[in-house]
């Protein structure tokens, strides 16, 4: 497998259908559930992409997530979920001092957990808010180690490991350990609407790249020439009265 | 206690020592202990060992905690601890070995959850007997054997002194299982001892109007076969073949959230239009293509707007009417029943009347020679002027035109022109109706209503039409639930939940004093809490078995820890016609027993051991009977050990299951009677919009109370399982209750976003926070039900949503004798006012 | 830190009390930041009031503070001699010896701030050479041992001014780009980020090197005035004069470069940078930042400044070097804080914070940040560090009564500074 995975080119990309996601935030919780992430961390998590939010540093008085705009009954309500958009050219791996995060050819930014500082330069970085820093004192879910529950190399560096060390930032993998020997990102999998698709760019008959060819996939924050390898489908709601 | 090893967790870490009352001091709820290993204190960055070492066996099984979405779970368990759970795939083909239609493999952020469900320190991990006073929370530890002792003894005291019936088993909702769920063991045990039980179908709760509106219209349930009603629907993989899907009062998106994917790749794949009917603007209203902001209660009206408009416009189906329903029959003007031929034709034998455009003859429906019955249209009869039932619908439409349902249902006169348009045009049209239309005094009527107008533009018994909630139907007629009830051949005896409370304080109909809990959150999640729980308290006794100290078990006297599903055998077959096999994955945690187990204990003592000393395997076996000369056609072929290593499509046909394809109804004319003659009694033979009991303006209560309460269900729960998984509470705001309430409510009541509030009516009152949203409709407010007010845990700051609602049943459904009565959770108004 | 005490105490012909009690006052504050340090060390930056929202907060704007603060001393050494600013010899020593302490104070407090301290190393075995921070840890290597070497022989020269005057010269034109280099390069690890458009200006380096230039004079003449005052120093007034002049051009520049930063950003609607904006005006929760730089630091010390009736009175260089280096330093944190407060993307709930909260949501939006005992701790002991390491250099150094960067040790006693510049001027 690992023979055969060298011998061709690979870019692997994530397509999010915004129009499917209806918000339920089951990637989110599947994410949390196989890298074992505690409580108050999230690596994945899905935003309700309501404008004019105030400016308040009190927290706010109640769930501000699934808050349409508008005014009823004129609403509008959809979601965007932002987990690592892997990057090509990835202000994370600029800034990292020590060559702790880096690019894999295919497309994975990965951190190296047996060389991160842990001084959160990327975290200053990133434009998406995507990395995690592992403060301490972690509280986990009940029922111990859960998830891929082993170490992961990838040319000798440690990219995952199963339990939260203390002291270094981490984010998404695009799961590689399971990208590895053939699976999808467990969000992709898991995801109840089937918003996810998963694949390889460099197949031209992959689902992923006729949709970022020709699907009209976006990137989030474009603009900034980070080059996401997380596009998104947008939402495109269909008028009443024309079929 | 100050440092937990995972060991010790699992060992249990409440110190009691044997038979010492510890009752101040006993915790079911443990700290949130640091089960897995902390980051490395090392101050060289060297990392502690917390990887999975050890052998990893992976499991297939059901998730059935009663959301009817029966997802298939892979549960990968290493050293006899669950360390995941994934989705897992469906087998592909049905029971015969034809290839079954598409079906994704589906989970959702509960499912994921269930690690932290069946391993929380929440959970009760003994059987414990109260030492305080009723709910005053004080519990001794005690022993399964006096536990189970005290049961039998007590049961038999009760028994003893106010008859067979006066112990009330209340195997509920809480599992979709077969043994331990709505069709379990439960049933069995009662029926053994003699006991009365509750519902057996699972819409004890507000779940029974709707079905019982399909029924009127579809279902004899005087006929042997319909054994008293029941309730199905199309299988969810043929809402693809929709042209059009309308979501009445269904949020699918948000509570069976892997069957929105259906409707998704519909939408995506072959351009099917989504409709959705909702006073709230949910999420399902914003992905479909169409959102009829409704006023809550209004649905019958809405519906019979668009009959009047679908008949007034000719688009409805002539040809299926003619066929399939009873639209041509001519109905007795004086007694408002059918017209018999035998009455008014010589020589002709007991049949409906008919009138033959062909030949302008009345004749029997029955008569060979008629070719063309007319469905519209008033003819001479014997001397009377006889209408078909189809005039008889329309006349009584006529009066909805889109102005008058307008008014009625607040929806804009042009867009119910529109749906009708939609609806007369776009076949085959599927509705898919939310329990949320059930949960009204008149939901029967709503359901009567959408049958109707789906009979009538010929969407029954098709692909892609039909009316549906629940498509689980097949499971009770493919399985011998009631030789597994009653091994002695007497069956327990019926209590509806709703006439528990009559039971108990007026002994209507017969006493109740004693009752056994399984998995059914009773005392929180039943209408007008506030009489049930005063009801409950004065019962002699009170055994709840559930995994968490549920509102339930906090006044009850014996409480046994139950098992989640990973730690007992069962079979699962709920809404996906997938036959499920749960094998025990983990062995139960703590002292936890499966409820087949808790009540084999109890039996043994009651001397009634013999009926519960099999395995769930065997019981299984006993329910399915494979390769038995009674084996259900539907099962042929189906062995053991294909059921247990995959999941098999209950379905033998190649496509999705659908209600009455073959258009025989079991209804007494074997046609759709959307002309109900036993409800004349009622004046409900039509579906003529009648105004719901209370949430409506012209009841004088609504100026006292001028809100209309709902009390909805969230993603992050089911009812009111999983309110405590950290996972779940850190998106879901802590699971704290708001009070949902549009701004134009909230400002003249002075109320601000987060503002304490009090929300009441005659029967109870709550307090909670606002959140203001546009989401809610003005004049309507939502409070989602199912957080917990137990002694230890307050989703709200205090009471529940159902200390507000109320037990009114409509008669009507009486007729149905399985969905006889319906609490109606959203018939239901209140004022709110700033605590 | 009780032998050099002793050694002072030896030397040192003052009365022991005071200077006792100063030291012990130091020597407890630094335990204290020891002491939570090591706290820190334990429990993880869990212990700090940092989250995954605000990522960096009082160690990183007090790193880059304290970096602002080693320019003064150098830029003023190295304009005496590339510019012939003859008012500002006396200073020179005391100047670099502050550099050499800010800057080695900077360093050390990024350690506290990392995740894993005892990797640092890494930077140096696998260095980035497209992140700023690499640039920036070898700039202030450089920059430190710069001022050690530069110290060391103004140290000389005091002594031996002929034998070492060419050297002091040739490191006078080193150091002033190389001061300018740090704070550009400090500048940019901020400034270079596209992610945050608070930061995200051309101007940050300029402005680095100005606030530099203005809280390092202050903090230089702060010392001078201490010295003046305890520790027998001389200030001359054509120093103070030249003191006040560049704290002032300085301060204008400054507030002129802020103004015009703010300027462009309420001038455009860009929902980021607007966002930014409201948070500290008018009345934002992070409003206090942006008044303490404006009227603590700016409004304030210009009137000590400019108005004559203040300027007048005594001390007024002082109150307004004061408020000076507050101004900046709330610059500082107001860059910082507020950039990571500023939310990324715009969406609810926002980021999660890495705290479990069960009563409502692990979830923010708008960041926010409160130092805890632990951060404050550290740098309080960090701040003592270099009090402790500035007095021992002043003993050490001989610079008591010296007539600065005058003649040699045995110009002990009061001069009078006009003399004192005379001296410098004929060494020159």
């Amino acid at each position: 497998m690992a023979a055969k995975t060298k011998s061709r080119t690979r870019h692997y990309a994530m397509v999010i259908d915004t129009n499917r996601c209806v918000g339920c935030w089951t990637c989110a919780v599947a994410c949390k559930e196989v890298n074992n992430e505690p409580l108050g961390y999230w690596w994945n998590r899905v935003l309700t992409t309501a404008p004019n939010q105030s400016t308040s540093a009190k927290p706010p008085a109640s769930p501000n997530i699934d808050v349409p705009y508008g005014v009823y009954p004129n609403l509008e309500l959809a979601y965007l979920p932002v987990a690592c958009q892997q990057c090509n050219d990835a202000p994370c791996v600029k800034v990292c001092p020590v060559q702790a995060t880096f690019r894999r050819d295919d497309g994975m930014v990965l951190i190296d957990y047996n060389r991160c500082i842990g001084c959160r330069y990327c975290m200053a970085a990133c434009p998406y808010g995507v990395r995690v820093f592992n403060w301490g004192g972690h509280e986990y879910a009940p029922g111990g180690t859960v998830g891929y529950g082993k170490d992961y190399y990838v040319d000798g560096r440690l990219v995952f490991t199963p339990y939260r060390p203390k002291g270094i930032v981490e984010k998404c993998t695009f799961c590689v350990e399971r990208v590895d020997v053939g699976e999808k990102p467990f969000c992709v999998e898991s995801c109840p609407l089937g918003a996810r698709v998963f694949g390889d760019l460099d197949d031209p008959d992959s689902e992923v790249s006729k949709l970022v060819n020709e699907g009209g996939a976006e990137q989030l924050q474009s603009d900034l020439g980070t080059d996401p390898n997380v596009y998104y489908l947008p939402v495109a709601r269909r008028v009443p009265g024309e079929s | 206690m100050a440092k937990f090893s995972r060991r010790a967790f699992i060992g249990g870490s409440t110190a009691v020592v044997g038979g010492l009352v510890v009752a101040d001091h006993l915790r079911f709820f443990e700290p949130l202990s640091k089960l897995a290993p902390e980051g490395s204190n090392d101050l060289l960055g060297d990392r502690e060992n917390g990887l999975l070492t050890g052998n990893e066996t992976v499991y297939r099984t059901g998730h059935s905690n009663n959301c009817d979405g029966a997802c298939g779970h892979l549960v990968h368990v290493v050293d006899g601890r669950v360390t995941m759970i994934g989705p897992a795939a469906f087998g592909g083909t049905t029971i015969s070995g034809a290839p079954a239609p598409t079906f994704h493999p589906r989970i959702c952020l509960r499912g994921l959850s269930q690690i932290s469900n069946t391993y929380n320190p929440d959970r009760v991990k003994y059987p414990y007997k109260r030492v305080g006073p009723r709910g005053s929370g004080k519990w001794q530890r005690i022993s399964w054997e006096e536990a189970t002792s005290l049961i039998a003894s007590k049961f038999q005291e009760v028994q003893a002194k106010y008859g067979k019936t006066s112990v009330w088993i209340a195997p509920y909702t809480g599992s979709l299982a077969f043994i331990e769920g709505v069709v379990g063991a439960g049933f069995r045990f009662a029926s053994v001892i003699g006991a009365s039980a509750g519902d057996s179908e699972g819409d004890n709760e507000g779940d029974s109007a709707t079905p019982a509106g399909w029924n009127y219209l579809l279902v004899d349930p005087t006929l042997p076969a319909n054994a008293g009603g029941f309730f199905t629907g199309h299988e969810s993989v043929d809402f693809m073949n929709a042209k059009t899907i309308v979501f009445w009062a269904n949020n699918v998106a948000e509570t069976s959230i892997p069957d929105w994917r259906i409707m998704c790749d519909a939408r995506d794949e072959k351009g099917t239009r989504l409709i959705s009917i909702d006073p709230r603007f949910t999420v399902t209203s914003a992905q479909s293509d169409q959102w009829l902001p409704i006023r809550p209660g209004a649905d019958a009206a809405l519906v019979d707007g668009i009959i009047n408009y679908v008949i007034g416009h000719k688009l409805y189906d002539t040809g299926y009417v003619r066929k399939y329903t009873v639209g041509p029959y001519l109905i007795d003007p004086r007694t408002k029943r059918w017209l018999r031929a035998n009455e008014v034709i010589a020589g002709a034998k007991d049949d409906y009347v008919v009138y033959d455009e062909s030949d302008g003859q009345i004749k029997a429906a029955g008569d060979p020679s008629l070719k063309t019955p007319a469905i519209l249209g008033s003819y001479r009869v014997a001397g009377l002027r006889a209408r078909t039932a189809f005039q008889a619908l329309a006349d009584m439409a006529s009066k909805y035109t889109p102005e008058y349902t307008e008014k009625l249902t607040d929806v804009p006169a042009a867009q119910i022109v529109s749906l009708a348009k939609v609806w007369g045009t776009s076949k085959p049209l599927a509705v898919r109706v939310g329990f949320g239309l059930s949960h009204w005094y008149r939901g029967d009527l709503s359901m009567q209503a959408l049958v109707t107008l789906q009979a009538i533009t010929g969407n029954i018994g098709v692909h892609g039409g039909g009316v549906t909630t629940f498509a689980g139907g097949m499971t009770t007629t493919a399985f011998d639930f009631t030789g597994f009830w009653s091994p002695t051949g007497k069956l327990y005896t019926l209590l509806e939940p709703m006439d528990f409370c009559d039971a108990v304080e007026h002994d209507k109909p017969f006493p109740v004093r004693a009752a056994w809990f399984m998995i059914d959150n009773f005392a929180q999640q039943m209408s007008d809490r506030n009489r049930v729980v005063a009801a409950m308290k004065k019962l002699d006794f009170i055994v709840v078995s559930d995994y968490v100290l549920s509102a339930t078990a906090d006044i009850a006297d014996v409480v046994l820890p139950a098992c989640t599903y990973l730690e007992k055998t069962d079979l699962l077959s709920s809404n996906n016609f997938y036959l499920q096999y749960m094998p025990k994955i983990i062995d139960p945690l703590f002292e936890s027993k499966s409820d087949l187990d808790a009540i084999r204990l109890v039996a043994e003592k009651m001397g009634v051991g013999k009926y519960f000393d099999q395995s769930p395997d065997e019981y299984l076996r006993q329910i399915m009977q494979l390769g038995q000369p009674d084996e259900s056609p539907l099962l042929k072929g189906l062995t053991w050990e294909r059921l247990t290593s995959e999941a098999v499509h209950l379905n033998t046909e190649p496509t999705p299951y659908v209600p009455f394809f073959n258009k025989q109804f079991p209804t007494r004319s074997g046609k759709i009677e959307f002309y109900v003659e036993m409800l004349l009694p009622y004046d409900q033979e039509l579906c003529d919009f009648k105004e719901p009991i209370e949430a409506w303006p012209t009841n004088p209560l609504h100026k006292k109370y001028p809100l209309v309460f709902l009390s909805t269900h969230t993603r992050f729960r089911t009812h009111s399982q999983f309110v405590n998984l950290p996972w779940l509470k850190e998106i879901n705001y802590g699971g704290q209750g708001f009070l949902e309430i549009n701004p134009k409510d909230a400002r003249p009541r002075r109320i601000d976003e987060g503002d304490v509030v009090r929300i009441f009516n005659d029967r109870g009152q709550m307090k909670v926070r606002a959140r203001l949203t546009e989401s809610m409709k003005p004049g309507v407010v939502n409070c989602y039900q199912g957080g917990w007010d137990t002694i230890r845990v307050k989703n709200y700051i205090e009471g529940h949503p159902n200390n507000l609602t109320h037990q009114i049943a409509n008669p009507a459904q009486s007729v149905i004798p399985n969905f006889p009565s319906n609490a109606a959770y959203y018939d239901v108004l209140v004022e709110v006012e700033k605590a | 830190m009780s032998t050099a005490t002793t050694a002072l105490r030896g030397k040192a012909a003052r009365p022991a009390g005071p200077i006792r009690l100063w030291y012990t006052a130091l020597v407890l504050v630094m335990a204290w930041g020891l002491a939570a340090w090591i706290y820190e060390l334990r429990v993880g930056l869990a212990a700090t009031g940092m989250r995954d929202v605000v990522s960096w907060g009082l160690y990183i704007f007090t790193f880059a503070f304290f970096i602002g603060l080693s320019a003064g001393g150098l830029i003023m050494a190295s304009s005496a001699e590339v510019f012939g600013i003859k008012a500002l010899k006396p200073l020179s020593r005391l100047g670099v010896l502050s550099a050499a302490a800010c800057v080695c104070v900077a360093a050390l407090m990024i350690i506290p701030d990392l995740g894993k301290p005892f990797r640092v190393i890494n930077i140096f075995i696998h260095p980035n050479w497209s992140s700023p921070l690499v640039w920036d840890i070898l700039i202030i290597s450089i920059y430190f041992v710069f001022s050690v070497v530069d110290l060391y022989v103004l140290q000389r020269h005091v002594k031996e001014p002929s034998r070492w005057h060419t050297t002091v010269r040739v490191l006078a034109y080193i150091g002033l780009p190389t001061a300018i280099l740090l704070h550009s390069v400090t500048a940019w690890i901020f400034g270079l980020q596209i992610s945050r458009p608070w930061w995200n200006t051309s101007l940050m380096a300029p402005l680095f090197v100005v606030s530099a230039i203005l809280s390092g004079t202050a903090l230089v003449t702060l010392l001078a005035l201490a010295a003046e005052r305890w520790g027998g120093f001389s200030l001359p007034t054509e120093t103070r004069r030249w003191l006040r002049g560049f704290i002032l051009v300085s301060l204008l520049l400054d507030l002129f470069m802020v103004g015009a930063d703010y300027v462009t950003m309420l001038w455009g609607n860009v929902p980021a940078a607007k966002s930014a904006i409201d948070l500290v005006l008018p009345n934002g929760p992070w409003s206090w930042l942006f008044w303490s730089e404006w009227v603590v630091g700016g409004v304030v010390p210009l009137a000590f400044l400019l108005v004559p009736a203040l300027r007048r009175t005594p001390g007024s260089l002082g109150i307004a070097s004061v408020f000076a280096i507050l101004g900046v330093y709330a610059f500082r944190a107001e860059l910082v804080v507020v950039g990571f407060v500023n939310p990324l993307v715009q969406y609810p709930p926002g980021n999660a914070v890495g705290t479990y909260n069960p009563a409502t949501s692990s979830f923010q939006m708008i960041g926010r940040y409160h130092p805890t005992w632990v951060e404050y701790g550290i740098v309080l002991g960090l701040t003592a560090l270099f009090l402790t390491i500035v007095t021992l250099g002043y003993e050490a150094l001989r610079l008591r009564g010296s007539p600065p960067s005058g003649p040699g040790p045995a110009a002990h006693g009061d001069e009078p500074g006009g003399k004192a510049m005379a001296l410098g001027g004929e060494v020159v």
